[in-house]
């Protein structure tokens, strides 16, 4: 489906899913303290393409409900101090090692990277040959 | 002249007109620090310098006047002539250096270089050396420091294996074209087969080297790569319309095999033949027919691309929205189309790959414009046009309002990865100059999912690289095609769309004598003379044309010759009628009295061809931004130097850009008074001379191409019964030997296309229009 009636579907799926949050008094999904427009879009079933149009009824309808409903980027809520500094380092643990793991995923993309560039310069180069001469090494 | 050797830690390199460059850096090996230029010709630098590298460059001390920017003042500037040059791994504080500069050692710049300096001073060679990351991670996040691990290391395998292939005697540029085929094997290889640099020196100079080492004659070695270099040649193209052949009948390998060979060996020729079929160096493609690997290895791709696009399953075509756009397109260029043009925009959308053939003038790029429009309106995905040159390019782009490149610009940009892997439409416009090796790599690196519709003019002139595709795909059953016939581009009253429809078919019709009273009559006129006149009678039907040359500098004068558009149109660039002597000789009569520019040999108001792709050129315009306007000038463009400036110029391109000429400049540029007409494929201009002499290059397809180049003028000069002879006779294209056969890779692969009951050559090799 393309065009307007496609936007409209969207539209309608969007504040049925708003509906539901409110009717059951949940918070909008969100992540570093915006609503988690991936998140939403995926609950709905459309493109979060949807909210990047201009002029766009869903991102208006997203803020309304923003500010009906609240967020809830999923953290726990601490009671105590002890509770606060506890989740802080639970959370910091967590980035730490989310922060070493992406660390080692650049740095074996790096190596898969400069491997894959030296072997497609080879096959540039055996191409041109072959362009070139009507020879293969 | 003093012999040096020195070390350069580089901190600019410029790229010079023949290859090569300058080398800028400074003096490390000393200690002094101080600045060094370096002359270095394309066959001794094995690459481009890089900022931040340390280079050995040897040579002679020679003294060079050098502008220096800042002053404006020429100075006296010492150089080293360079004989050797080659990057060597930094030691010491150069290494600092090396790391803050290298280009991919993103995040690393002075201040981290220095503090790994300062922590490990000296030994932080020994630590890149070994490897150790570890180290190197004690002060730098562990990204960075294995960047710098493999940056080096990268660096130093280079080294060792360059410094292997100076061992073998290998020339830097060599050297360099080994490393980017064989990686740091390439001195092994070279070691276990000395026959392989054939691949990059001439057959000659390896041979004797070879022979010298102890390879015997008889070596198997020798006899393969006889037989490989022998199917080279025939691939190759000459000057002269010769070879060009992806397919080699056994006697003229035999024949070529055994001059390689020498009197020592020739008798081996047939041997060396079968050892190369048994090694699959080369394949019987049909009795004593033979094909080397990478020819065939590009033929079977192009099949393969083919019929994969023709099997896929299709959406169909909404014959309304079709009808709509070619109204719209109908009104806004106010022409109708041809029921077979309607047709042709139908099968481009409804099949995976189509071809539109058509004689010049037959609305081909109106109804490109069609099918674009058409694709995009069905979502059909992205849309992509190309030509093989620049100009050709340029007129697509500016028949259908949509950009175009250059096949090489879609190559280039297809290995960068910059299209998506979605749907899409790729038009080749032209497609009769592309030639195999061009169309093998333009279709297998075109997302698999791209539809293809190839639009060209078959009669016009061949390639100029080897094979003749266009003509097996037009002669392929299994593609669906459509052939346009009416012609629009010449007004019918020119009477230029008779007589190329006359050419095309292999006759040369009566035409009327060219009036120097009354040159610029439309029409196409022959001036029947011997062709040791043919030279002055141009000159005097481009005289007759555009007025006498302008006695004082005049630039209204020089203005009103442009815009007369007349453009010499040479069978070769050599010989007394070749498009070099012609172009002198108009600029040395016409331009006398303008401006020269420097001492380049052009004036204000002399006319350019441009042949090189050029990328980025400067305007001397900045923007809003204070930085500098580029433009691209493509191989082929036509321009007019507008004004001198100091030691530069400004020249105006037929479409309207312009460009600041160097000196530099001078080795991209011919004179554009007179052009080949190779070179005018895809442009069309108000009037063309056209001298006729007997020469390899001159056939039907070469006076076809040249006539339809005219809007409203075209004039013939030179031996009628020359005309009327190679018109009579088969074009030379027709004398390719080429094994392209989709018909037959369809039947290979099982495909049952209802068209696959036509023309297939039973033998297997398309020998074009004549069976062999």
């Amino acid at each position: 489906m393309r065009g307007v009636q496609g936007g409209e579907e969207n539209i309608r799926k969007l504040r049925t899913y708003l509906d539901a949050l409110k009717a059951e008094q949940r918070a909008l999904p969100a992540f570093n303290s915006t609503p988690n427009l991936k998140a939403i879009a995926e609950a709905c079933g459309f493109d979060r393409g949807v909210f990047y149009g201009k002029n766009s009824l869903a991102k208006v309808l997203i803020e309304e409900a923003a500010s009906q409903l609240g967020l809830d980027d999923g953290r726990p809520i601490a009671e105590t101090a002890f509770d606060e500094i506890r989740i802080r380092n639970e959370a910091k643990s967590q980035s730490d090692s989310r922060t070493k793991a992406l660390e080692e995923e650049v740095i074996r993309l790096r190596a898969e990277n400069a491997r894959l560039k030296i072997e497609n310069e080879r096959y540039r180069a055996i191409r041109q040959m072959m362009a070139e001469t009507g020879r293969a090494p | 002249m003093t012999q040096t050797s020195a070390l350069m830690q580089i901190t600019s390199f410029h790229d010079g007109p023949f290859g090569g460059g300058i080398i800028i850096g400074r003096d490390i090996g000393n200690g002094s620090e101080e600045l060094l230029r370096s002359r270095t010709p394309m066959r001794v630098l094995p690459r481009k310098p890089i900022t931040g590298e340390v280079w050995r460059v040897i040579g002679t001390l020679e003294d060079h006047a050098v502008r220096n920017p800042r002053t404006g003042k020429t100075e006296s500037v010492r150089h080293i002539m360079a004989t050797w040059a080659a990057p060597v791994a930094p030691q010491g504080a150069a290494i600092r250096r090396w790391i803050a500069r290298h280009p991919d050692i993103k995040g690393v710049g002075e201040a981290y270089a220095e503090r790994l300096w300062d922590a490990y001073g000296p030994s932080l060679y020994d630590i890149l050396r070994n490897r150790d990351a570890d180290a190197l991670a004690a002060i730098l996040d562990i990204p960075k420091a294995v960047a710098i691990i493999q940056a080096f290391g990268l660096m130093i395998d280079e080294v060792s294996a360059l410094e292997d292939l100076d061992n073998l005697g290998l020339d830097g540029r060599t050297a360099h074209a080994s490393l980017r085929l064989f990686g740091s094997e390439a001195g092994r290889k070279f070691r276990e087969n000395p026959y392989l640099l054939t691949l990059l020196d001439p057959w000659a100079k390896v041979d004797s080297a070879a022979l010298a080492s102890g390879i015997m004659p008889t070596d198997e070695r020798r006899l393969l790569a006889a037989v490989d270099m022998a199917a080279a040649r025939a691939f190759r193209t000459t000057e002269n319309n010769l070879g060009g052949h992806t397919v080699i009948r056994g006697a003229h390998l035999r024949r070529s095999v055994r001059e390689m060979l020498g009197k020592n060996a020739a008798t081996h020729a047939d041997a060396a033949i079968q050892t190369a079929l048994r090694a699959g160096l080369i394949n019987e493609i049909a009795p004593k027919h033979y094909q080397a690997r990478a020819p065939g290895h590009m033929e079977r791709e192009i099949e393969r691309c083919v019929l994969d696009r023709l099997e896929r399953s299709r959406p169909g075509v909404d014959r309304v929205m079709v009808a709509t756009v070619i109204g719209e397109v109908e009104r806004e260029d106010g022409i109708l189309l041809a029921p077979e043009q309607k047709e042709a925009v139908l099968t481009a959308l409804s099949s995976g790959f189509s071809v539109i053939t058509g004689g010049a003038g037959t609305g081909k790029s109106t109804l490109v414009k069609a099918i674009r429009r058409a694709h995009l309106r069905r979502g059909g995905g992205d849309y992509i046009q190309v030509a093989l040159s620049g100009r050709a390019a340029k007129r697509l782009r500016e028949a259908t309002g949509a950009n175009a490149m250059t096949i090489y610009r879609f190559i280039k940009d297809a290995e960068l990865g910059k299209f998506s892997m979605t749907k899409g439409l790729l038009v080749v416009d032209e497609f009769s100059m592309v030639g195999t090796p061009d169309l093998w790599q333009l279709l297998t690196m075109s997302p698999p999912d791209f539809d293809v519709v190839l639009v060209g003019d078959s009669a016009q002139l061949p390639p100029i690289k080897a094979g003749n595709p266009a003509s097996a795909l037009i002669q392929a059953a299994s593609i669906p095609k459509t052939t346009l016939r009416i012609a629009q581009r010449q007004a019918a009253s020119t009477g230029i769309p008779d007589v190329a429809e006359a050419i095309r078919e292999g006759s040369f019709p009566d035409l009327p004598t060219f009036d120097l009273a009354a040159a610029a009559r439309p029409g196409v006129y022959l001036w029947n003379c011997p062709e040791s006149d043919v030279p002055g009678a141009v000159i005097q039907a481009f005289e007759a044309l555009v007025g006498v040359p302008a006695r004082s500098k005049n630039p209204g004068l020089i203005t009103r010759l442009h815009q007369m558009d007349v453009q010499i149109l040479a069978m070769t660039r050599r010989g007394p009628a070749g498009a070099a002597d012609l172009g002198d000789a108009i600029e040395h009569r016409w331009m006398a009295s303008q401006e020269p520019v420097a001492d380049w040999g052009f004036s204000v108001g002399s006319k350019l061809l441009w042949t090189q792709n050029s990328y980025d050129r400067p305007t001397g315009k900045l923007d809003s931004k204070g930085t500098e306007i580029t433009v691209d000038i493509m191989n082929g463009a036509l321009g007019v130097i507008r004004n001198a400036i100091d030691k530069h110029a400004m020249a105006r391109f037929d479409d309207g850009t312009e460009t600041m000429l160097s000196r530099n400049d001078l080795a991209r540029v011919l004179r554009g008074w007179a052009i080949t007409v190779h070179k005018a494929q895809g442009s069309a201009f108000k009037t063309v001379l056209i001298p006729v002499v007997r020469s390899r290059l001159l056939d039907r397809a070469m006076l076809y191409t040249a006539v339809t180049r005219a809007r409203l003028t075209a004039v013939l000069i030179g031996e009628e019964a020359v005309m009327r002879r190679v018109v009579g006779a088969p074009p030379g294209a027709w004398q390719r030997l080429q094994a392209l056969d989709i018909d037959r890779a369809a039947r290979r692969a099982g495909l049952a296309h209802n068209e696959l009951n036509g023309s297939v050559n039973p033998k297997g090799v398309v020998h074009d229009h004549q069976p062999f």
